[in-house]
């Protein structure tokens, strides 16, 4: 069993958030102006209309207009403008790029 | 409250351009060098802020990124100060002005005293200065608590006295002591006499024996209920006579008003001198008098200057309107003059302390000179006070 699988397991088992223990994404979306996104492993890419954030297994992708980092630190990065859509991919059979 | 902290640190809008800026910012995080108000200028061209502490970790980060860094703006206290740095008169000066401000605002320049009518101000005024406030005193010497104690214990007639000092001005607030009646002991034999001349509406006697009836007259001074209180047994005894007893009483009030009077007419004429008081002392801003009119009213606007919004310094300027009047001859229309003398005596018509007031009648009339009126008053009020009994009678 992978390591992370056994710390999202244990969180699922004794009811405690995955996202503190098993190292899991977190994300708060506030109306369509701000996203914040927690346990994140870096930038992929960076534009006005779309950032690529990387979550380790995949890439998380924010779609928008007018987007920028309103802060950033190694834990959590905080994403301003107005936000279209977030989707996830990279993962199995799902390319980022079509 | 971030951003407070942020301008107190010092920050600076850098822009970023190289081919991998994502990479320059991930190392950024990564290293712990907080960024924000990102935002993309071009597909190479970032912009994005920083503190300064961060700033200066930054050469290798942007050497491993092959990024060019360049700072854009400059933002906070830090900066701020760095301005200053080469002009070192006006620091000295602004700091010497803030000490020599603080340093006036150490002693009283000024004394206001805020009394009721009746207050003797001089001997208020002397009492202080024994107590080490006065004119030119360090506020910081001056024992506030022990000072009160000791001008209430000096003054009896003053019931509450409270000192507050803003900035070089001192606030004196004194207040008048209202003395309870006097009152007898229970067990000293006593009489109930008349306070004023009336006409008894009801008496009740608790104690004692009633000298006069309901629809009596009496006069001022006249023994209402005595204290001697005859037994079945035939034996006189003296007591504490108590009773209520409400008569009717009446005053009289008159007033005249002359119809000539001298009326103020405004000309329309009016102009303004300044004055500096500096420590009480006054700095005429023009020349004589100032006054160049044969009548006119002086109104006088105190503005003290403050510093830094609150603490009063010793320094006040003062503007004081001129204006011009002439005085004319003027008549007065009876009604007029009725209504003047009636609010005049209405005001004078105090509400009795133990009763009320059931009928007024204002009559007036007037002849060439006078309008005169003439208010009548019908109280039913207490009039009984009592009065130790002479213990050879």
């Amino acid at each position: 069993m992978p390591r992370e699988n056994f710390f999202v397991r244990a969180a699922d088992l004794f009811d405690i958030p995955a996202d503190t223990t098993g190292g899991l994404l977190h994300i708060e979306i506030t109306g369509n102006r701000e996203l914040l996104v927690e346990n994140h492993k870096g930038i992929i890419e960076l534009g006005e209309n779309e950032i690529l954030l990387n979550i380790g297994k995949g890439s998380l992708r924010v779609l928008g207009a007018r987007l920028g980092v309103l802060s950033m630190n190694a834990e959590a990065v905080r994403i301003s403008g107005v936000i279209e859509g977030v989707s996830f991919c990279g993962q199995e059979d799902k390319p980022c790029k079509a | 409250m971030q951003s407070i902290i942020n301008f107190f640190l010092g920050n600076v809008l850098l822009e970023v351009r190289g081919s991998y800026p994502e990479r320059f910012f991930n190392l950024c995080a990564r290293a712990g060098l907080e960024f924000w108000d990102m935002t993309v200028l071009d597909i190479d061209m970032f912009r994005v802020r920083m503190t300064v502490a961060n700033f200066r970790k930054l050469p290798p980060i942007a050497r491993k990124a092959m990024c060019r860094v360049h700072i854009a703006e400059k933002r906070g206290w830090p900066f701020f100060v760095n301005r200053f740095r080469k002009r070192a008169v006006l620091v000295t000066g602004f700091l010497l002005f803030c000490i020599v401000a603080w340093i006036f605002t150490g002693f009283v320049w000024v004394i206001n005293i805020d009394g009721f009518s009746g207050l003797d101000v001089v001997k208020l005024k002397e009492e202080l200065e024994k107590e080490g406030l006065r004119i030119g005193a360090y506020t910081r010497s001056i024992d506030i608590s022990a000072l009160k104690n000791n001008v209430l214990i000096n003054m009896p007639e003053l019931a509450y006295v409270s000192v507050n000092f803003n900035g070089s001005h001192a606030d004196v607030t004194a207040r008048k002591r209202t003395l309870p009646p006097e009152i007898l002991p229970e067990e000293t034999p006593c009489d109930i006499i008349a306070e004023k001349d009336g006409v008894i509406y009801d008496i009740t006697v608790k104690t004692g024996t009633a000298e006069v009836v309901r629809g009596e007259t009496v006069v001022k001074g006249q023994l209402l209920a005595s204290g001697y209180v005859t037994g079945r047994a035939g034996i006189t005894v003296t007591t504490h006579a108590d009773a209520d007893i409400r008569a009717r009483t009446w005053r009289r009030m008159s007033a005249r008003m002359p119809k000539k009077y001298a009326e103020k007419v405004y000309t329309g004429d009016e102009k303004n001198v300044w004055t500096i008081i500096l420590f009480n002392n006054r700095i005429k801003l023009y020349i004589n008098s100032g006054i160049s009119y044969a009548k006119c009213d002086k109104i006088i606007e105190r503005t003290d200057l403050e510093f830094f919004g609150g603490i009063r310094l010793p320094i006040s300027l003062e503007k004081a309107t001129l204006r011009e009047y002439e005085i004319r001859e003027a008549y007065m229309a009876d009604e007029t003059a009725y209504i003047c003398l009636s609010d005049g005596l209405h005001a004078r018509l105090d509400a009795p302390e133990s009763g009320e007031i059931v009928d007024v009648k204002f009559e007036t009339s007037h002849d060439d000179r006078f309008a005169y009126a003439t208010l009548r008053a019908e109280y039913i009020e207490k009039i009984g006070i009592k009065r130790e009994m002479l213990r050879n009678r």
